[in-house]
Formats: C-alpha cells, sequence, structure tokens
C-alpha cells in the first residue's frame, strides 16, 4: 500500500486517480524520492486541457518508453485517459547545484561571477524551486518538506524581482525613444510589454516565484484581495484594454497612452522598492 | 523656474525612474543619475502630481518633526532644484510667491 499523503480533494477534483498514477512510473513509498503533483494545476492556474506534473526529487531513474532530456532533469511522459501526465526527475546532485546556485546569488549587477543578472538562475531552475514550493506530496511527504526547507524562497523572490526591475528599465527606455521618434505601432506592443513585466515584477514582490508568464495576470488576481494590489490590477487591465485603433490613428492619444504605462511603472516600482 | 508659490503642484516627469542600488537612491533621467539623500527622497515621493508645495511642507513638517518654515523652504529649495533638472514639472498656483529660492542640498548629479 503507498503512504498517501496527497489533498484528496484536489485529485478529486482533477478527476485523478493517486494509485494509477503512480503505477504509471511504478513508484511507492519505497522510492528513495520526493513524489509530488507540481504545475498549473496545483496551483489553481491551469484547465481541464493541462497536463498533469508529477515530479521525483531524488535517486529514482524514469520507467516509462516516452523518456527526454529537460535541461538538467529526465521527463517520462504518460498518457491517463485523455491527460498527458509528466514525470520530472531530477536529481539530489542538480538540487544540491541548483541550492548552492541560489545561496550565492548576488542580487546587484556586480558580483563574483560577473555574469548578467537575469542569467544567474535559469528559468527551468526557477521553475522547479518553485514547484518544489507549491508542490502537493504523493508519496514521502517528510521528504518534500525537508527540500523546500533547503531554499530561501523569500530570496528568490527578491532576485526575480531585480531581474524584472532591469526588464522595466529596457521597456522604459524603449519607449522614450520611441516616443520621440513617433513610432506608433512599435510603441503601443512595448508599452504592452512594459504593463506585462510591471505585473510580473508586482507578484513578485508580494513574494509569488511562479515565472509563467501567461499566469501573470490570474497570479495578479489571486492577490488583489487587498485594496493595493486591486488598485494595480484594475490599473493594469484598464491599460492593457485601452482601444487600440484610436491610439494607431490619433497621435495625441497614443502619447498619453504611452505616458499612462509609463506612469503606471514608475508607481508600481516606486513602491516595490520603498 | 524663479520662484514657486504654496499652490504649485509639482509632478514627476514620466520620463524619471526611482531605483534603490543597496543604501543608495538614484533618480534616472536618460543617462543622467541623480543621488537623493533622505529628505530629498521624501519629497520627491510626495511629489503624486496632487500635492501642493505647501502640502508636502507641511509633511516634511510632520514626518520629520521640523519647524513648519524650514521645511516649507527645504522643500521649496529642493523642488526648484528637482524642476531645474528637469525631473518635475510644476504646475502654476495661485497662491501668494514664495521666497527666491535658496541653494537647495541633497541633489547630486
Amino acid at each position: 500500500m503507498h503512504a498517501m499523503t496527497t489533498d484528496s480533494t484536489l485529485l478529486e477534483r482533477l478527476q485523478i486517480d493517486a494509485q494509477e498514477l503512480l503505477a504509471l512510473e511504478g513508484l511507492s513509498d519505497q522510492t528513495d524520492a520526493a513524489v509530488f503533483l507540481g504545475g498549473s494545476l496545483v496551483e489553481g492556474l491551469g484547465n481541464r486541457s493541462s497536463d498533469v506534473d508529477v515530479f521525483v526529487v531524488g535517486n529514482a531513474e524514469p520507467r516509462g518508453e516516452n523518456v527526454h532530456h529537460a535541461a538538467g532533469g529526465l521527463c517520462s511522459v504518460h498518457m491517463l485517459g485523455n491527460r498527458r501526465v509528466d514525470f520530472e526527475y531530477w536529481s539530489e546532485a542538480v538540487v544540491s547545484r541548483i541550492a548552492r546556485k541560489l545561496a550565492s546569488l548576488t542580487l546587484h549587477d556586480e558580483g563574483p561571477d560577473n555574469v548578467a543578472l537575469e542569467r544567474r538562475l535559469d528559468e527551468i531552475e526557477i521553475c522547479l524551486l518553485h514547484r518544489i514550493r507549491v508542490g502537493v506530496p504523493l508519496l514521502n511527504e517528510p521528504r518534500l518538506t525537508a527540500l523546500r526547507a533547503r531554499f530561501d524562497y523569500a530570496r528568490l523572490a527578491r532576485f526575480l524581482v531585480e531581474v524584472k526591475l532591469r526588464e522595466i528599465d529596457d521597456a522604459l527606455e524603449d519607449l522614450y525613444g520611441m516616443l520621440d521618434d513617433g513610432d506608433v505601432d512599435v510603441g503601443i506592443l512595448r508599452a504592452r510589454d512594459l504593463l506585462n513585466v510591471v505585473c510580473e515584477a508586482y507578484c513578485h514582490h508580494r513574494g509569488n516565484t511562479n515565472v509563467r508568464r501567461k499566469w501573470r495576470s490570474k497570479i495578479l488576481a489571486s492577490l488583489a484581495r487587498d485594496p493595493e494590489a486591486s488598485e494595480v490590477a484594475e490599473q493594469f487591465w484598464s491599460l492593457q484594454l485601452e482601444a487600440g485603433q484610436p491610439l494607431r490613428s490619433d497621435r495625441e492619444a497614443w502619447r498619453k497612452h504611452l505616458e499612462s504605462c509609463m506612469r503606471f511603472a514608475n508607481q508600481v516600482t516606486d513602491r516595490i522598492i520603498a | 523656474v524663479s520662484t514657486l508659490t504654496e499652490r504649485d503642484v509639482p509632478v514627476q516627469s514620466v520620463r524619471v525612474r526611482r531605483r534603490r542600488y543597496g543604501k543608495r537612491i538614484c533618480l534616472i533621467l536618460d543617462n543622467h543619475y541623480f543621488d537623493l539623500d533622505e529628505v530629498t527622497d521624501a519629497i520627491w515621493t510626495s511629489c503624486d502630481g496632487a500635492s501642493s508645495v505647501a502640502e508636502i511642507g507641511e509633511r516634511l513638517h510632520q514626518g520629520r518633526g521640523w519647524a513648519l518654515g524650514p521645511a516649507v523652504q527645504a522643500t521649496i529649495a529642493t523642488l526648484a532644484v528637482l524642476a531645474r533638472e528637469g525631473l518635475v514639472t510644476l504646475v502654476a498656483g495661485t497662491a501668494k510667491t514664495m521666497e527666491p529660492l535658496g541653494s537647495p542640498t541633497g541633489v547630486k548629479s
């Protein structure tokens, strides 16, 4: 009998039988690894078409027939009914390396490694850390708890904020030039980039460590129970959905829109760095 | 800008961004960096596009325990520099004209 510790409500909601799921890879409580559900479904972000992601962190090898390398890990792909299920295997050595990287990360531009800030942690490493953080245990829950304790998530969030602040600066500098040169279409789209990055920066500032861009608005909405986040969300949507055609044909409306987006970025970053 | 009035409303330039590098706080306009001290930063962040010079001075007085007069004078002097450097614009008010500007400290380019 497996040591089932999963939130059964979640599995019921997903209409997944845990035994069937684990059997796809022959996983049991004898498996020398933390086994947990991760991915968008766990966070309430995904939809009925979303894949199920199972993470196996420790000393275990995939047993499926459809296995591929995934940047430091291995991914074994299955189908369970109509759902795709990915089992991601990560070794202790890789996890230790990422833990060391996070612990020694410098959060400003200078630093012993002299590497651009955004390259100091890979997106796939950040995703793994986040999934460990929010994972729902399937087997060996204490191992998942111990795994989480190895990472300073507040530090990770601060790193992500710093990276996003640089992206905001890039977008703002682009927009200054576009305003000067009247580069209308590119300016409109770059302003939307700016809004998106501001949204991501704010979510990281609030401690969220999910870096999947497609979920940014849902994450922001999940924060919007307090007045500040609610105000940020409202401005974000108001600027994102400002009518496109008048902006393209009316130069004054275009200029005002870009300036409003820039002002929004300045207001939110002021809150972030206060 | 040679004079400011109590009712003038300073507005942050949309092209200026405020950034923190460790303990250092800067305003960045194009490629020019302006280091801010704590008081100047407080004045800058009070420039919300709605507060008048007098209200910002009052806030400085309340927040720092300074006498009202020096707080307003410091606000005026600082805003004059911020305006001269293009970091804020001033929407004209209709109140009495303040004293000519002194030479403020706290903003270094």
